[in-house]
């Protein structure tokens, strides 16, 4: 099939942008709470949170770059959507 | 707590599910953690499972990504949709209703038994058009099998419209809705239970992480409680990603009826309001 390779790309991206996200947020989280600086875990909360809205604006350009457009258009939508509604969050 | 966090972060990470209903209830009734506290570190426990899992399943071409962003539009539109709804409808009432339909998909799935034996001998299937037009079809590897298994999409109108219910309930519930994605993957549109758990614990994290700023900013996430938990999750849906794949479809079905009970009797306390 011809759509089979640019898939197995963009899984490949989004799988080592995730890995190395998780084992960047451990780490951050790890040393905050071995040290008992609950800023630091909050800053690797944080990341963690922003995680999957990276990958969703990963896999937007990641379509875009294999010209499958309906993908981005998809993407972006759900990037739009998210965006809106952390800020729908932060007024109630 | 870590260790609960690990048995969390496993088990959801296998079913596709973000570990609320295991972390909720330990985090109260055991260690007296204010609800509040223990749903801030749900939310991030269900971010851990997808993110944790997902970089594992997204390489093992487990999940079908294609799948997971066009059932997302549905899930972040009936989020929004149900973030302004919550404003009129009273949620005891979708608690009862939520736990009638859990208990009936559980119902209808143990009837069904193990499709995959039949499916598998039935290959290759039609597929729904709009499936050919997105592209949905794909295959997974199943280790359990030893090969590759090819499916196809059924019903994605169908499909499409439960996400977006799904949307609609986990907002205004505050739950993951990750049973209600996989039951939507795996009874309306066909996907194998393992594609369908993978997809749907790729999705959760997204659903997750559109209220979990809010939680963030009201300062529900409690550093102390909520770091023990991240970690152990981390670890335990590493482990269970690894398990999943190798695991009998089988099992993996019975274990998710079993779940589905569980959830539904949870949301039936919280409708009675006992």
């Amino acid at each position: 099939m011809s759509d089979e390779k640019p898939i197995q790309k963009a899984e490949l991206f989004i799988s080592h942008l995730l890995r190395w996200g998780v084992f960047t947020c451990a780490l951050v989280i790890l040393i905050g709470w071995l040290s008992a600086s609950n800023k630091m875990i909050m800053a690797g909360l944080f990341l963690l949170i922003c995680l999957p809205i990276a990958r969703v604006f990963g896999a937007a350009l990641i379509f875009l770059k294999q010209k499958d457009y309906i993908y981005v258009g998809l993407s972006v939508y759900v990037l739009i959507v998210l965006i809106t509604s952390l800020f729908l969050g932060k007024k109630l | 707590m870590v260790l609960i966090s690990i048995f969390a972060g496993a088990l959801g990470s296998i079913l596709g599910l973000g570990g609320g209903i295991i972390v909720i209830p330990a985090l109260t009734l055991l260690f007296g953690v204010d609800i509040r506290y223990a749903i801030g570190a749900s939310i991030v426990s269900v971010i851990a499972t997808s993110s944790g899992a997902a970089a594992r399943y997204v390489r093992d071409h487990m999940t079908n990504i294609r799948v997971a962003i066009f059932l997302e539009v549905a899930t972040t539109s009936g989020a929004v949709c149900g973030a302004i709804l919550s404003a009129y409808i009273q949620s005891r009432f979708l608690f009862l209703l939520f736990s009638l339909l859990l208990l009936q998909s559980a119902f209808t799935m143990w009837r069904r038994g193990d499709p995959e034996k039949k499916e598998l001998s039935e290959l290759p299937g039609k597929g729904h058009p709009w499936a050919h037009f997105l592209k949905l079809h794909s295959h997974y590897p199943d280790f359990h099998l030893g090969k590759n298994v090819n499916y196809f999409v059924e019903n994605v109108p169908l499909g499409f419209l439960y996400m977006f219910g799904a949307g609609i309930l986990s907002a205004l519930l505050g739950i993951g809705s990750g049973a209600l994605k996989v039951l939507a993957m795996d009874s309306a549109m066909k996907l194998p239970i393992k594609v369908s758990s993978a997809t749907s614990n790729f999705m959760i994290g997204v659903t997750a992480a559109a209220s979990a700023g809010a939680y963030y900013m009201k300062g529900d996430i409690k550093p102390e409680i909520a770091a023990p938990v991240a970690l152990g999750v981390l670890i335990g849906s590493y482990i269970g990603a690894g398990l999943m794949t190798k695991m009998k479809s089988h099992l993996i079905r019975k274990i998710f009826i079993f779940i589905l009970l569980i959830i539904s009797v949870q949301m039936g306390i919280k409708g009675f309001g006992i």
